[in-house]
C-alpha cells in the first residue's frame, strides 16, 4: 500500500510549483485583458500582432497583477519548503532531505529576485505575454526542485528537460527589438541567442540521453545508487563521458560554453539574471548525484577528464572576460570561470566524502554566487530600464560615474563585483576560501594554486567595472531611476552579499547539515 | 524581576547597536541628515541610549565583580569546518567601565557640537553627525570585543571615522593634509596590528587571549605579537616616533579633537594592550621596551608642550604625553595603573578640549596670544578648564592626581627608577606649562578679541559641567572600580605620590610667577631659554618633518621604484601576456553557431580520449 | 538477433545525426539530425530493456519521446522566430554576437 498523502507532502514544493503553473496560466486566460488594439476584431495576424506588442499597453493593472501572482506563489512555495516533510519517495526516485530542502529553497529565492528584477522589463518589452513569461519562468522552476533531490536516472533526465526547455523560449522572448525611429523590428539579437542556445542544448541533451541510455543498460536500473555496481569497462567510460559532456553544455564548462556570452548578450536581462545562476546550479547538483551517487567507485573514468576541463574552463573564462567591454558578455565569461571554480568543489567531495568539506563548501558557493551575480544582472537591467544613458545599452561604459549619479546603485554594484572577485570579507571571498581549503585538503594543492592564479586576472576586470563607476565621467547627471521592485531586488542581493560577507556563519551552518545528510 | 529583564550580554549588544542603528538611519535617509539639528539630535538620542545601557552594564558588573566575564558570541567565520572567529561581546569590569567613558564623552562631545558648529552648513552638520555615529559604534565594538580579529577590524572601522572626522573641514588643503597625514601614519603602525594577527593565528589557530592561547604562542609567539601589536599601539597612541600625526591633527573641529584625540581613539591603543595583556606580560622584553618608550615619550612631549602657543597644540602634546604614562605604566607589569589613568585621563582631557573649545569659540582663534583675560567673561568654561587644568596637573584631590600617583608608584615599586625620575619630571612640567595655558588665555592682559567674547550656550556648557564633576570626583571611584575589574586598589600616600605632588606644586607656582605675576621671563633663565630656544627654532617640528619625509616618503619611495621597476615591469609584462592570450582566444568566439556545435564534439572526444589515455 | 547489432545500430545512428549536426547549414536540417540522435537513445533503450527483462527501459522510451518532441516544437518556433528576424534559416546568418 503506498502512502499517497506522504508521496504527495514529500513532493509538496515540486508539485505546488505545478499548480502554481497551471493556475497562472488559466489566470492569464481568463484575467480580462485591460487594452484590447482599438478596432480590432477576429484573429490577428502576425502583422498585428508585432505592432500590438509594439504598442505601449495601459492597462497597468492587468500588467502587473500576473506578476504579483506569480511573485506570492513563490513565497507560498518557499514557505511550503519549511512545511514539507523529508523523507523517501516509495521507489527512492526522490529524496526530499536537509540538502533537497536548502535547495530549494536557494532556487526559489533566484526566481522571487528574477521576478522582482523583470516586473518593469515585462510591463515595457512583453505586456500581453506576461501570464507565459511567469509559467514558463516557474516550469522550469520545477524542474530545478525536482533535480535537487532525485535519485532516478528517469526523473533526472525530465527535470533536466523540464528545467531546460522553457528556457530555450525565455531567452528568445523579446521578439522585437526598437530601432532608432522607435519603431518595432524583428529581434535579432534574441532570436540569434535563442538559436544558438538551442542546437548547442538540443545536441547536448541528445549527447546526455545517449549517456543515460548507455548507463541505463550497463546498470539495468535508473536508480543512480545501482550505477556503482556496475563493472569498470570501455563502454561505462564512454558513457560517462557523454554524461559529462552534456552536462557540460548546462554548466558552461570550456569547450561547451561558447554559447554563454551570445545567448546572455542577446536575451532580456531579467531572465540571465535568472539562467545565469539558477540552472547552474541545478545542473551541478545533478552531475554531483550522477557522479557522486552513482560512479563514485569509478573516479578514474570521470575525474582525470573534469579536472582538465575545470582548469581549462576557469582559464579560458577568466580570459575571455579580460578583453569584453560589454558588461554581460563580461559577466558571462566570468560566471564561466566561476563554475570552473565551483567544479573544484566536487572533486575534493569526491575524494574525501563526508570527511571533507567539499561538498559543503560548494553549497556555500551557490549561494554566494547567487546573491553576487543576480544582483550584477539587475544592476545592468536597472540601468537599461532607465535608458537615460546615451550610450549603446549594456557596456561597461554605460556604467561610468554610476557614483556620482546613484551612490545607492553604485555601491551595491560595487559589493557584488567585490564578491565575484573574491575580496575579503565579501561573500564571494568566503566561498572561495571555503572551496579551496576543502580542496587543499583533498590534496588538490596544484588545482588551488592554479586557481587563485587565474582568479587574479578575475581582479583585473571586476575592478575596471568598478573603477569606471567612480572614477568615470557621468555622461548624464540625472539619478538612475528604478522600479521599486527592481531595486527591491537589487538591495537585497547587495545586502545578502555584504551581510554573509560579514557573517558567513549563518549559511555555513546550514551547508554543512545539507552535505552532511547527502553523505550521511 | 520583569519579563524585560536585560541580561548583561543584552545590555552590551544594544549599547553597541543604538549608535549602529543611529548611523544607518542618517547614512540611508539623506533627507533627514541634510537638516543638519534634528540629525544631531537623532544622534545624540541614540548616543544617550548607548550611554545608559552602559552605565546598567557598569553597575551590574559593581556587583558582580568576582563573577567571571560575561561573554556573549556567535561563530563567525569558519575555514574548513572549524571555526576560526567568533564575533560578539565580552563584558568584564574593564570592558564596561571602558564603555561607560566611551559613551559619556561621546555623548558630551556630540551635545557640545550642537553648539559649537552651529554656524556649519545643515548638509556638513548632517554628514558630522553621521560619522560620529559610526565611529561610536566601531569604538563600541573595539571596546567589547571578544577576540582580536574583531578589535582589528573595529580598529579599522574607527582609523576610518577618525580619517573622516578630522577632514571635516575638508575644504581647507591643511585639515585635508592632516587627515592624509594621520592616515598614513595610522596605517603604518596598523601593520604591525595585521602582521601581529597573523603570527597569533598561526601559532595558536585563534584570534583569542585566552590564557590557553598564551600558553600555545611560547615566549617567542608571545614576543613576536606582542611587539608587532606595539607598533600600531605605537601608531594609535601617539607615542614616539610616531606621535607625529597628532599634532597636526587638531585641525579638525575641536570636539572631534575631545573624542578623538584625548578619550576615546588615542585610548584605544592603550585599551589594545589591556586587553591583550596576558599576551604581553608573556613577553618582558617588550614590556620594557614600553616602560622607557612611554617615560621618554612623557618627558618629551611635556616638555615641546611648554612652549606651543596654540591652545590645541598644548593639549595634543599633553595627550601623547599622558599616553606615554600609561604606556610606561603598562609595562611596568601591572595593569590597573595604566587602565585607571586612561579612565582619568579620559574625563579631565575631553574637559580641556571642550573647555579649550568654549574658549576658542569665544574668541574665533586658537592662539594663546588672542586670548587672555578671558576670566570675567567666561566664568563657568574659564572654572570647567580650570579644574581640567589641575586635574591634569596632579594637583591633590583631582582624578589625575590618584591615578598619577598609582603609575609612579608601581614603577618606583619595581625599582625602574630611569622612568620613574623622567615621569616624575614630567609631572612637574605638566604642572607648569597647564599653569601657563591658564594663565596667558584666563587672566593677564586682555587680547584683542577678549571684549567681543561671550560665555558659551547651554548646550556647551552643560557638557562641560558635567565632565568638571568627573574630573573632580572619579579619583575618588578608583577603588570601586579596580574591585569592579577585579583588581585591588586603595590611595595611600606614598613617597611618590609626595614628591609628585610637590613637584607639581612647584611647577604651578614657577607658572604663576612667570606668567601670573610677570617676576621673571622664562627665556631670561638659561637653561629653560636653551630648551625652548630648541623648540622654537622649529628644529624639533623640522626634524620631525625630517623623519616624516625620510622615513615614511623614503620608504615608500624605495617602494615606489621597486614597484614601478620591478615588479610593475613584471605585472605589465603578465598583464600584455594575458590580454594577448584573451584577445587570442576571442577569435575562438566566431559568433557561428556551427563552430560552437564542432567544439560541444571535440570536447565530448577529448573526454571521452582523457578516460582512456590515461 | 544479438543485441549487439541494435547497439551497433544505434551507434552508427547516432554519429549519423552528429555528422549531420556538424555538417548541415539549415537549422531544420539540424534538428532533424538531432532527432537522428534522439532515436539512437530510444533504440538503446529498447533493446537495453529486452536484455533486462524488464518495462523500465521502454517507459523510459515514452518518455524520452515526449521530451524530444518537446524539445522540436520549441526548436522550430524558433527557426520561426530566425527567419522572421533574418529572413533565412541558415545558421549562419545570425552570427551577429561574437568575440
Amino acid at each position: 500500500m503506498i502512502d499517497w498523502m506522504g508521496s504527495l507532502q514529500i513532493l509538496a514544493v515540486p508539485l505546488l510549483l505545478t499548480v502554481s503553473m497551471l493556475v497562472l496560466v488559466f489566470a492569464d486566460l481568463l484575467l480580462p485583458a485591460a487594452a484590447q488594439p482599438k478596432g480590432n476584431q477576429g484573429p490577428l495576424s502576425f502583422r498585428d500582432l508585432r505592432k500590438a506588442q509594439a504598442e505601449p499597453v495601459p492597462g497597468v493593472q492587468r500588467a502587473d497583477i500576473l506578476g504579483w501572482i506569480a511573485l506570492v506563489q513563490l513565497a507560498l512555495c518557499l514557505a511550503a519548503s519549511f512545511v514539507a516533510p523529508q523523507g523517501v519517495l516509495p521507489g527512492g526516485s526522490y529524496v526530499h532531505d536537509a540538502m533537497a530542502v536548502l535547495m530549494e529553497r536557494v532556487l526559489l529565492v533566484a526566481g522571487i529576485l528574477a521576478i522582482l528584477g523583470a516586473f518593469g522589463h515585462v510591463r515595457q518589452s512583453f505586456a500581453r505575454r506576461q501570464g507565459e513569461f511567469y509559467a514558463l519562468l516557474q516550469c522550469s522552476l520545477v524542474g530545478m526542485t525536482l533535480l535537487a533531490g532525485t535519485r532516478d536516472l528517469l526523473l533526472l533526465v525530465v527535470a533536466f528537460e523540464l528545467m531546460g526547455i522553457p528556457l530555450y523560449v525565455l531567452a528568445t522572448f523579446a521578439k522585437t527589438d526598437k530601432n532608432a525611429a522607435g519603431d518595432a523590428t524583428p529581434g535579432r539579437k534574441s532570436a540569434e541567442a535563442g538559436m544558438k542556445f538551442y542546437l548547442v542544448g538540443a545536441l547536448s541533451s541528445a549527447i546526455t540521453l545517449y549517456g543515460v541510455s548507455l548507463l541505463y543498460g550497463l546498470s539495468g536500473s535508473t536508480h543512480i545508487a545501482d550505477l556503482a555496481r556496475i563493472p569498470s569497462s570501455p563502454l561505462l567510460q564512454v558513457a560517462s563521458a557523454l554524461v559529462v559532456a552534456g552536462f557540460g553544455f548546462k554548466l558552461g564548462l570550456a569547450p561547451f560554453q561558447f554559447w554563454i556570452p551570445d545567448t546572455y548578450e542577446g536575451a532580456p536581462t531579467p531572465v540571465v539574471s535568472f539562467f545565469s545562476v539558477a540552472p547552474k546550479i541545478a545542473g551541478l547538483l545533478a552531475l554531483t548525484q550522477i557522479l557522486l551517487g552513482g560512479l563514485l567507485g569509478h573516479l578514474q573514468l570521470w575525474l582525470p577528464g573534469l579536472v582538465g576541463m575545470s582548469v581549462v574552463t576557469m582559464t579560458a573564462g577568466n580570459l575571455l572576460a579580460l578583453p569584453q567591454l560589454h558588461l554581460k558578455r563580461l559577466l558571462a565569461n566570468s560566471g564561466v570561470a566561476q563554475m570552473g571554480t565551483m567544479l573544484i568543489g566536487v572533486f575534493a567531495a569526491a575524494t574525501l566524502g563526508a570527511k571533507g568539506h567539499g561538498l559543503s563548501a560548494l553549497l556555500f558557493y551557490f549561494i554566494a554566487y547567487l546573491a553576487a551575480n543576480t544582483g550584477l544582472f539587475l544592476v545592468i537591467e536597472t540601468l537599461a530600464h532607465d535608458g537615460s544613458e546615451p550610450s549603446e545599452r549594456d557596456l561597461i561604459a554605460s556604467l561610468s560615474g554610476l557614483n556620482r549619479r546613484s551612490p545607492g546603485l553604485a555601491l551595491a554594484a560595487l559589493v557584488c563585483l567585490l564578491s565575484l572577485a573574491g575580496i575579503p570579507f565579501a561573500v564571494g571571498f568566503w566561498a572561495k576560501l571555503y572551496v579551496f581549503l576543502a580542496a587543499w585538503e583533498a590534496g588538490y594543492a596544484w588545482l588551488v594554486l592554479v586557481a587563485v592564479g587565474v582568479s587574479v586576472i578575475g581582479l583585473f576586470y571586476y575592478l575596471r567595472v568598478a573603477r569606471s563607476m567612480y572614477l568615470g565621467e557621468p555622461r548624464v547627471t540625472t539619478p538612475v531611476r528604478s522600479p521599486l521592485t527592481l531595486s527591491v531586488a537589487v538591495t537585497a542581493c547587495a545586502l545578502a552579499t555584504a551581510g554573509l560577507g560579514l557573517y558567513p556563519s549563518v549559511i555555513v551552518e546550514a551547508t554543512r547539515t545539507a552535505a552532511a545528510a547527502w553523505l550521511h | 524581576m520583569s519579563a524585560f529583564t536585560l541580561t548583561r550580554v543584552d545590555a552590551a549588544l544594544l549599547c553597541c547597536a543604538a549608535p549602529l542603528l543611529s548611523f544607518l538611519i542618517l547614512g540611508l535617509t539623506p533627507a533627514l541628515r541634510r537638516t543638519g539639528r534634528i540629525a544631531g539630535y537623532v544622534s545624540i538620542a541614540f548616543a544617550g541610549l548607548s550611554t545608559l545601557y552602559a552605565a546598567s552594564l557598569l553597575q551590574g558588573r559593581m556587583f558582580a565583580a568576582a563573577s567571571p566575564p560575561d561573554i556573549g558570541q556567535v561563530g563567525w567565520l569558519y575555514a574548513g569546518g572549524k571555526l576560526v572567529a567568533s564575533m560578539g561581546v565580552q563584558v568584564d569590569g574593564i570592558s564596561a567601565s571602558m564603555l561607560v567613558v566611551v559613551t559619556v564623552v561621546a555623548l558630551c562631545v556630540q551635545v557640545f557640537s550642537l553648539g559649537y558648529l552651529h554656524d556649519e552648513p545643515p548638509a556638513a552638520l548632517g554628514r558630522y553627525y553621521t560619522w560620529h555615529s559610526l565611529f561610536l559604534f566601531s569604538m563600541l565594538g573595539l571596546v567589547v570585543a571578544p577576540n582580536a580579529l574583531q578589535l582589528f577590524l573595529c580598529w579599522e572601522l574607527v582609523g576610518l571615522a577618525s580619517y573622516l572626522l578630522i577632514g571635516f573641514y575638508f575644504k581647507k588643503p591643511s585639515a585635508g593634509q592632516a587627515a592624509v597625514k594621520a592616515f598614513w601614519v595610522t596605517k603604518f603602525a596598523d601593520i604591525g596590528l595585521g602582521a601581529g594577527l597573523l603570527v597569533l593565528y598561526v601559532f595558536t589557530g585563534t584570534f583569542d587571549w585566552s590564557p590557553q592561547a598564551v600558553q600555545l604562542l611560547g615566549a617567542t609567539g608571545a614576543a613576536w605579537t606582542a611587539g608587532l601589536f606595539f607598533l600600531a599601539v605605537m601608531g594609535k597612541s601617539a607615542q614616539f616616533p610616531l606621535h607625529i600625526w597628532l599634532p597636526d591633527a587638531m585641525e579638525g573641529p575641536t570636539p572631534v579633537s575631545a573624542l578623538l584625540h584625548a578619550a576615546t581613539m588615542v585610548a584605544a591603543g592603550v585599551y589594545l594592550i589591556v586587553r591583550t595583556y596576558p599576551i604581553f606580560q608573556a613577553a618582558p622584553g617588550v614590556l620594557v621596551f614600553m616602560t622607557f618608550l612611554g617615560a621618554w615619550t612623557a618627558l618629551f612631549a611635556s616638555i615641546i608642550a611648554c612652549s606651543q602657543n596654540d591652545i590645541k597644540k598644548v593639549l595634543a602634546y599633553s595627550t601623547a604625553a599622558q599616553l606615554g604614562y600609561m604606556v610606561s605604566a603598562l609595562g611596568a607589569g601591572e595593569l590597573w595603573p595604566g587602565y585607571f589613568h586612561l579612565v582619568t585621563h579620559a574625563a579631565f582631557k575631553a574637559l580641556l578640549f571642550l573647555g579649550a573649545g568654549a574658549l576658542i569659540h569665544a574668541v574665533h582663534s586658537n592662539n594663546l596670544q588672542d586670548m587672555g583675560g578671558l576670566w570675567p567673561k567666561l566664568k563657568i568654561s574659564g572654572t570647567a578648564f580650570i579644574i581640567g587644568a589641575m586635574a591634569l596637573a596632579g594637583v591633590p584631590g583631582f582624578a589625575g592626581f590618584f591615578s598619577k600617583d598609582a603609575i609612579l608608584d608601581v614603577l618606583l615599586e619595581r625599582h625602574l627608577f630611569a622612568p620613574w625620575i623622567a615621569l616624575l619630571a614630567a609631572a612637574g612640567l605638566t604642572a607648569f606649562y597647564m599653569t601657563r595655558v591658564v594663565m596667558l588665555a584666563l587672566f593677564g592682559k586682555p587680547g584683542h578679541h577678549t571684549e567681543h567674547a561671550h560665555e558659551s550656550p547651554p548646550s556647551m556648557l552643560a557638557p562641560l559641567v558635567l565632565l568638571a564633576i568627573a574630573a573632580l570626583t572619579l579619583g575618588f571611584a578608583g577603588t570601586s572600580l579596580a574591585t569592579a575589574a577585579g583588581h585591588e586598589y586603595a590611595f595611600h600616600l606614598s613617597t611618590s605620590g609626595l614628591i609628585a605632588s610637590s613637584l607639581a606644586l612647584l611647577g604651578i607656582g614657577v607658572g604663576w610667577l612667570a606668567y601670573g605675576k610677570n617676576a621673571f621671563v622664562p627665556g631670561k633663565i638659561p637653561a629653560f631659554a636653551f630648551v625652548q630656544g630648541i623648540v622654537e627654532s622649529s628644529a624639533v617640528d623640522r626634524s620631525f618633518a625630517w623623519s616624516y619625509r625620510v622615513v615614511f616618503q623614503g620608504v615608500s619611495g624605495g617602494v615606489a621604484w621597486f614597484d614601478r621597476y620591478i615588479i610593475d615591469g613584471f605585472m605589465n609584462f603578465s598583464a600584455w601576456l594575458t590580454q594577448m592570450a584573451g584577445e587570442r582566444l576571442r577569435a575562438a568566439q566566431t559568433g557561428r553557431v556551427v563552430d560552437y556545435l564542432y567544439a560541444v564534439v571535440a570536447g565530448l572526444l577529448l573526454l571521452a580520449a582523457a578516460g582512456f589515455w590515461r | 538477433m544479438p543485441t549487439q547489432a541494435y547497439l551497433l545500430l544505434s551507434a552508427a545512428l547516432f554519429c549519423l545525426g552528429i555528422y549531420g549536426v556538424l555538417t548541415r547549414r539549415n537549422a531544420i536540417g539540424v534538428l532533424v539530425a538531432i532527432e537522428l540522435m534522439a532515436n539512437a537513445v530510444n533504440i538503446n533503450l529498447v533493446a537495453f530493456s529486452r536484455v533486462w527483462g524488464s518495462l523500465t527501459g521502454q517507459a523510459f522510451t515514452l518518455f524520452s519521446l515526449a521530451l524530444t518532441v518537446s524539445e522540436v516544437v520549441v526548436g522550430l518556433a524558433i527557426v520561426i522566430l530566425l527567419y522572421r528576424a533574418h529572413q533565412s534559416v541558415l545558421t549562419d546568418s545570425a552570427s551577429e554576437m561574437k568575440g
